[in-house]
């Protein structure tokens, strides 16, 4: 099979990964973190810190008691979105979001919080005079994605932890698509909440992933409740980091598969693996646009006179001509062995704007591990479905 | 260790106790981790053992490193019953 499913999760990890998962389990050595005082509880206490470094130096977090593990993205987001907002508050996002952002946001206004969209232009290319535009007095907080996962246009962080600071506003990054690609200081970026998960850029198995804080003090409501392996005769769950978020036992399992790939990221570098999948993308698409029928969507040229910093992430949609994209990406399959994702990849708002409610998108998503000849293949494949759709 | 006087110390989080055994154990002290003695907090939860004539310095290495913790105890036996008293610091 032909994978170009990266940005819904890595199929092939580093071998590592997949050892130190099953020696996790294999060599009987892990038990349940802080849950006693015997070697494997120890073991298992020790492994999820070591992890929790990793995680804290690899995204510029103040300390590792601010990283919480949690087992995605949308759960960090959640966590983030319903501990440190309320229902007084005008939050600002934006059309380009995940449902895993914009659901809880909806669930928020439900009870009373004021919503406003940044929009975008023609590219998805976020319009960003309108977070000034759309400010209000009561406004407590953008949340927002550092790169979209169906157009792949990166986010100028460093513009918006700017207007974030300059008008006191909480910054909440949903980091899905970018943890393991581009790099990210939560303190430089003045990023509040980090949400990540393990499982995509950064090669760890599916059930990992984070929410990070910045160092200010928040006041921190835990979401969920339960063990914490301490102080047990309370009443109230503990609200110190990092356990007011880490209800019950930790994916130890799996935390010991993050390690792994977090290893491989920072044996590689960030650099040189975002240079790779970026140019596994950058070829793809630029062999693919001249096809006949075939609409790319993103923004693919430097704004060289902008001051908004432009980068992409290894995403490239398109659709062909009329096809819907979930029969194109099942031609591309059943013809081709070329595994892709159609339809809204869950953020509805951007295919509204775009216009592809209907049709929806195929999104070519790229890792470290795809190479040139599976792009030359990806390449012929659309050129001879294009001629069967003329 | 003598495992009959010791020193403890507290922490809010089973994070924090292991950030502090591994502060602990690179600066060359002796120590372990051990279960809440239940004469400081009933439950659950884990605390540092150290040697009691090293528990203060260690605390306030620790509070140097901004690591989070919540005191000091002293650990005694007697009679094969355990006296606990905080330790000032």
């Amino acid at each position: 099979m032909y994978y170009f499913d990266n940005s819904a999760t890595t199929l092939k990890k580093p071998s590592g990964v997949a050892e130190a998962v099953y020696h996790a389990i294999a060599d009987e050595q892990l038990g349940n973190p802080a849950r006693g005082s015997h070697d494997a509880a120890l073991n298992a206490l020790r492994l999820t810190e070591s992890v929790r470094q990793q995680v804290a130096a690899l995204f510029g977090v103040c300390d590792a008691s601010h990283v919480s593990f949690m087992p995605n993205a949308t759960t960090a987001l959640n966590t983030a979105i319903r501990s440190l907002l309320s229902p007084e508050d005008h939050i600002l996002t934006t059309v380009t979001e995940h449902n895993a952002v914009l659901r809880p946001l909806y669930q928020l206004e439900e009870r009373g919080a004021k919503l406003s969209f940044v929009p975008v232009d023609e590219d998805g290319i976020l319009q960003y005079q309108a977070f000034e535009e759309l400010l209000r007095p009561d406004t407590r907080a953008v949340v927002i994605n550092h790169a979209s996962n169906v157009t792949g246009n990166v986010v100028d962080l460093d513009w918006i932890g700017r207007f974030c600071q300059k008008h006191r506003l909480l910054l909440i990054v949903d980091a899905a698509q970018s943890a393991g690609i581009l790099e990210i200081n939560m303190e430089q970026q003045h990023i509040d909440a980090l949400c990540f998960t393990g499982h995509k850029s950064l090669y760890g198995p599916q059930g990992t992933g984070g929410l990070c804080l910045a160092s200010k003090t928040h006041q921190l409501k835990p979401v969920f409740t339960g063990g914490s392996g301490f102080h047990s005769f309370d009443k109230q769950f503990p609200t110190d980091l990092p356990t007011v978020f880490e209800p019950g036992t930790q994916n130890v399992h799996g935390l010991a598969g993050l390690k792994a790939g977090l290893s491989y990221v920072n044996e590689h570098g960030l650099s040189a693996l975002r240079q790779k999948v970026n140019s596994l993308a950058a070829d793809f698409a630029h062999q693919i646009k001249t096809i006949p029928g075939v609409q790319l969507y993103g923004k693919y040229e430097e704004q060289t006179t902008s001051p908004i910093k432009m980068a992409r992430v290894p995403v490239v949609s398109l659709n062909l001509t009329n096809w819907s994209s979930g029969d194109l990406s099942d031609a591309l399959f059943m013809d081709h062995d070329i595994a892709v994702r159609p339809g809204a990849h869950c953020a509805p708002l951007i295919h509204q704007a775009l216009g592809t409610e209907k049709q929806g998108m195929v999104r070519f998503s790229f890792s470290s591990f795809n190479t040139t000849e599976e792009v030359t293949h990806a390449v012929k494949a659309l050129q001879e479905l294009a001629k069967e759709s003329m | 260790m003598n495992r009959k006087h010791y020193g403890v110390i507290t922490f809010p989080t089973s994070q924090a106790a292991a950030a502090a055994e591994a502060q602990v154990k690179a600066a060359g002290y002796e120590c372990r981790l051990i279960p809440m003695p239940e004469q400081i907090s009933a439950g659950c939860g884990l605390v540092l053992q150290v040697s009691v004539e090293q528990t203060l310095d260690i605390q306030k290495q620790l509070r140097d490193r901004q690591i989070s913790l919540e005191g000091s105890y002293e650990v005694w036996f007697e009679n094969r019953k355990k006296f606990v008293q905080k330790m000032e610091g």
